[in-house]
């Protein structure tokens, strides 16, 4: 029963994982706290079922949506948050909750309130391993979203500009200095940011449906996960994630399943102060 | 201000006192006063948000929760005990205390993004277990038939004793406001907004200011939850959302955080505009969050340094020229 | 720039301004949805004293309609604003209540809050006069607005809201027209301990106000019924996950699940239930939603549950709506739709009964109201303003709701 319960915390793991990751990137990049991020999943989520309802295939809608929603995040980051001057943090963050809610009432115009379905990405057959049960999804989302921390991983070490980006990050005025566009590596991470929103809405779709609301609970989550994993350091977010997940099954199978977003916030308070760098943040912040 | 212009001022604010007790006189229906006394309502929660985030520079996006406690305090306490309202507000500055001092402790060592996240989850942990203890609270059938206030045995029964019972509140508040933070209190505040470290070096005790600022906060947000409770003689935990943590906050920003008349100018506009706008049908939030959106960007410190900007540039006469007011800025 | 920026801000200001102070004689606009019958009404309702007072030969009645079409609860809304949309469309297209009163219908968002829900009330009695109201789904904003609606003394009803305590507020103007919880278990409870021959259930409730009603109700009529409840699991609205409870109700094997819950869980449940191998019949209500099947598929097969209105139902009033509903929003809908509808219609009735558009005439006839016939059953109101109509069991077959027998 409990490694059962355990295996089940493993597919809202992958998700909160997925959001802990994107706004991780934004936290460590410009200091900010992206509260729209629930919002472009929302609406990832959304352009990829119009594009697959307009008659294209599947597989060509999932691979559009993402360029759609990075376009979504440059637009923003250009013509909202670059205005700002990346000055205030509780204005930036005032701004994000703008935007996220322009876009949630926005969608509600031009899509309505109700929920659609989206076409299952993984078979339904559960596998047994023993008397265990795992879902294919739980093990396709898993992998997806290792994968791509894993590319971010890469792309931030191993290229030149995603070292150009790491150190615009951890100190913009010395990057400034050795030449490096800090404007544009801000600009470069909403993009990735926002693409990587896509790739956790179009993953959410089958199981949440496609609605203004899917992504409502979940962001809120996300920053718990990425704040458990220690904030702005990826593989941080993503096992902050997993232990997130797995954290709302145990706490809602031995407590109460009401109370299961109790016990996850419960958590994250005492993270909070007992490290208040995160369970796997270091003093100094990792480097992204 | 200047001893100069002091009868001037003075001349001032009893215009704007005028114009306060005169407005409920001239408006058609009790649907505008009902309105009226939410904006007294979100003056208050704002005031609160603007101590705490304005003035001693700590982010709080969990604000509904302290509003939350002064309305399930004062709502609890008159349905298991039937005390009223002047009965439950002392136990519910006292409740929100207590939870101020809850929230400070973790908060204590925390910044920025760790301590929005703190503050978010302390919001939501108190509006789920009000909306899950179903036995306690009546969970989410929220709390019906709450009294109205009685003052020396005369009870308010319409929207417009209530508006003047409230904005004589949210004046208080408002005035205690502006002696609070001209005092040493406020002058700690304002350090640990600038520097916390620097603060601390200099001899404020950090730990005692930040509780203090907490505390304080939730008091203004609890007081504003009683009298919601009072006014509305319903409550429930879907008053208490995230959401509503979110537009006090931006109350507090958009009239100018850190300026003693912001809360006025923000709480009237999170209030007034959305039901102004109610014409525009569909499309009202959309322009309402377009509206917020383009105050943030343009006006970044607030409505309130913005007309002091253009008052000050009327009172010059100089429409295009410098001023001295403008670097002020922030005050 | 500024400037620019600045002048438009002004101007939005002294807007809001002129349009709070001087918003009595400005022309009460409709939210969302206007229909061409809207238009087509006279418009005379600013000269029109204090609630349309005295009994008038025609006119116009105001039907002021409070509804979520933002936030969490704007799905729902959607379906209950087009059920009445609908019916005030056929009502005004047929020349008017009883050929006299032609109906203003004046739509306002409440977004599902109940602050604002109670100045959406204060607007639509004391600014746009309303002859009567009706109010939102979620039970919240009904508990909140009705003391509004109490004191301007206009009848409020509530096409969508099931918690028990609205009706135990003894507000003699709040009528609810939406089928009572008590209905459901009665028809839930009849058909598991008769045809099924079951006696312990598993229950898996929604933690708000609907769920949490469900769920004691099941709990009051157990002992009367000899039903045991083994277990019992809530869960909050928007949760996709529900491996912990059905994991757990695997292992104590109940007879049935007895779930309130909305389609939009329960389709997830299910599938959750054939993955996880849980094979235990599945009962309840709430979730009577065309999207049950359009996205539960195969996985809601042989899912039962009690309603007041199904497609199944061969009365030709019912297919009648279900073909016009269909073809003008294009869009599925609920249960709450065909409510919504009935209600507008009621109030047509206790218009063409009182011979006034007088609130308190309403209020009168409304509670006089006998054996109306609509598309949710035949109903009466009890003393405490509660609507009575019989449930049906329903079960889900190839993808199609047919009646249990």
């Amino acid at each position: 029963m409990f490694i059962q319960q355990l295996l089940n915390g493993l597919t809202m793991g992958s998700i909160y994982a997925l959001l802990a990751v994107g706004v991780s990137m934004i936290y460590k990049a410009m200091g900010m706290m992206n509260f729209a991020h629930g919002d472009t999943i929302m609406l990832s989520a959304f352009f990829c079922l119009t594009i697959y309802s307009a008659g294209l295939p599947l597989w060509a809608a999932i691979l559009i949506a993402p360029f759609i929603s990075a376009a979504l995040g440059l637009c923003l980051e250009r013509f909202v948050y670059r205005k700002l001057e990346y000055g205030s943090f509780s204005n930036l963050l005032i701004a994000t909750v703008g935007v996220s809610f322009i876009m949630k009432n926005s969608a509600v115009g031009i899509w309505g309130a109700q929920k659609h379905n989206f076409p299952a990405l993984f078979s339904m057959k559960p596998i047994h391993i023993g008397s265990f049960t795992i879902l294919p999804q739980c093990i396709g989302m898993l992998a997806i979203a290792a994968f791509f921390v894993g590319v971010l991983q890469l792309f931030f070490y191993k290229t030149k500009i995603g070292k150009c980006m790491r150190a615009a990050a951890s100190n913009a005025e010395g990057a400034t200095m050795m030449g490096i566009n800090v404007s544009f590596t801000r600009f470069l991470t909403f993009g990735i940011s926002a693409a990587f929103a896509a790739v956790a809405g179009i993953l959410m779709s089958p199981i949440f449906y496609v609605s203004t609301t899917m992504a409502t609970n979940v962001a809120t989550k996300g920053f718990a996960a990425a704040i458990l994993g220690g904030f702005g350091s990826i593989t941080g977010g993503f096992v902050g994630g997993l232990i997130l997940g797995i954290i709302e099954a145990i706490g809602g199978a031995y407590i109460a399943t009401a109370y299961k977003d109790v016990i996850s916030f419960v958590v994250l308070i005492l993270v909070l102060y007992f490290c208040p760098n995160g369970l796997l943040g270091k003093k100094t912040e990792q480097k992204m | 201000m200047k001893t100069n212009m002091k009868s001037g001022a003075l001349l001032k604010w009893a215009v704007v006192a005028a114009v306060v007790i005169l407005l409920p006189l001239v408006l058609p229906n009790s649907y505008f006063i009902r309105v009226l006394d939410l904006v007294g309502v979100y003056i208050l929660l704002s005031t609160g948000s603007n101590i705490l985030t304005g003035f001693a520079g700590q982010l709080s996006m969990g604000q509904a929760a302290f509003y939350g406690v002064g309305a399930y305090t004062t709502g609890l306490i008159g349905m298991y005990l039937g005390w009223g309202f002047w009965q439950t507000l002392p136990c519910a500055i006292l409740v929100a205390c207590i939870f101020g001092l809850v929230l400070a402790i973790p908060a204590l060592r925390l910044k920025g993004g760790y301590l929005t996240l703190l503050t978010i989850g302390f919001g939501e942990i108190f509006r789920l277990v009000m909306n899950n203890w179903v036995s306690f609270t009546r969970g989410p059938s929220g709390i019906t038939g709450i009294k109205t206030v009685s003052i020396l045995g005369f009870e308010l029964a319409t929207k417009t004793q209530w508006y003047y019972f409230i904005f004589a509140i949210a004046t208080l508040g408002l005035i205690y406001q502006r002696i609070l933070m001209q005092s040493r209190v406020g002058r700690a505040f304002i350090a640990i907004r600038e520097d916390d470290q620097a603060a601390e070096l200099t001899g404020i005790d950090i730990t005692r200011y930040k509780i203090m600022a907490f505390i304080t906060s939730a008091v203004y947000s609890a007081v504003a939850g009683v009298l919601y409770a009072h006014l509305t003689g319903y409550i429930s935990p879907d008053s208490f959302t995230a959401n509503e943590s979110n537009f006090i906050l931006w109350a507090a920003i958009i009239g100018g955080l850190g300026t003693y008349l912001g809360p006025v100018v923000g709480g009237f506009v999170m209030v007034v505009f959305p039901e102004a706008l109610r014409a525009l049908g569909s499309l009202r939030l959309v322009i309402f969050g377009v509206i917020l959106m383009l105050v943030i960007i343009y006006y970044p410190k607030g409505m309130v340094p913005f007309f002091q900007q253009v008052c000050a540039r009327i009172r010059t006469g100089f429409p295009n020229g410098p001023s001295k007011q403008e670097q002020k800025g922030g005050d | 720039m500024k400037k620019k920026i600045f002048s438009a801000l002004t101007l939005t200001m002294g807007l809001s301004l002129t349009a709070c102070s001087g918003g009595a004689s400005s022309a009460p606009t409709t939210a969302a949805g206007s229909a061409p019958a809207q238009e087509a009404a006279p418009a005379a309702g600013s000269e029109k004293s204090e609630g349309g007072a005295e009994a008038q030969e025609g006119g116009e009645l105001v039907l002021g309609f409070a509804v979520p079409l933002t936030g969490t609860s704007a799905a729902g809304g959607e379906i209950v604003r087009n059920g009445v949309q609908m019916a005030v469309d056929e009502i005004n297209e047929a020349g008017g209540i009883d050929g006299k009163w032609t109906i203003r219908l004046i739509t306002e968002d409440n977004q599902n809050d109940p602050s604002t829900s109670v100045n959406v009330m204060e607007k639509l009695c004391n600014q746009d006069n309303a002859n009567v109201v009706i109010s939102s789904t979620a039970s919240s904003c009904c508990l909140a607005d009705m003391e509004v609606t109490r004191a301007a003394r206009c009848p409020e009803l509530a096409p969508a809201s099931t918690a028990a305590s609205l009706t135990e507020q003894g507000n003699e103007y709040f009528f609810r027209t939406a089928v009572t919880d008590s209905s459901n278990v009665v028809c839930l409870y009849d058909y598991f301990t008769g045809a099924m021959n079951g006696s312990r259930i598993a229950v898996l409730y929604e933690s708000n106000d609907f769920g949490n009603g469900g769920y004691q109700l099941l709990q009051d009529y157990a002992g009367q019924y000899n039903v045991e409840i083994i277990d019992a699991q809530a869960y909050n609205v928007g949760d996709v996950d529900f491996s912990v409870q059905l994991t757990q109700f695997k292992e104590e094997a109940p007879d049935a699940i007895f779930v309130w819950g909305h389609y939009e869980e329960v389709t997830i449940m299910c599938k959750q239930m054939a993955q996880y191998e849980v094979e235990i019949p599945v009962m309840g209500t709430g979730y009577n939603s065309p999207y049950l099947t359009e996205m539960g598929g195969e996985f809601v097969e042989g899912i039962m549950l009690s309603t007041c209105y199904t497609t199944a139902d061969p009365d030709e009033k019912v297919q009648a709506f279900d073909a016009k509903y269909t073809e003008l929003y294009k869009a599925s809908y609920d249960q709450n739709a065909p409510q919504a509808y009935d209600t507008v219609y009621m109030i047509a009735d206790a218009v063409t009964r009182a011979q006034s558009i007088d609130r308190e005439a309403i209020q009168k006839a409304l509670t006089e109201m006998k054996d109306f016939d609509g598309l949710t059953g035949v109903m009466n109101f009890d003393n405490t303003n509660n609507v009575s109509k019989t449930c049906k069991m329903i079960k889900i077959e190839n993808g199609q709701q047919v009646l249990c027998d």
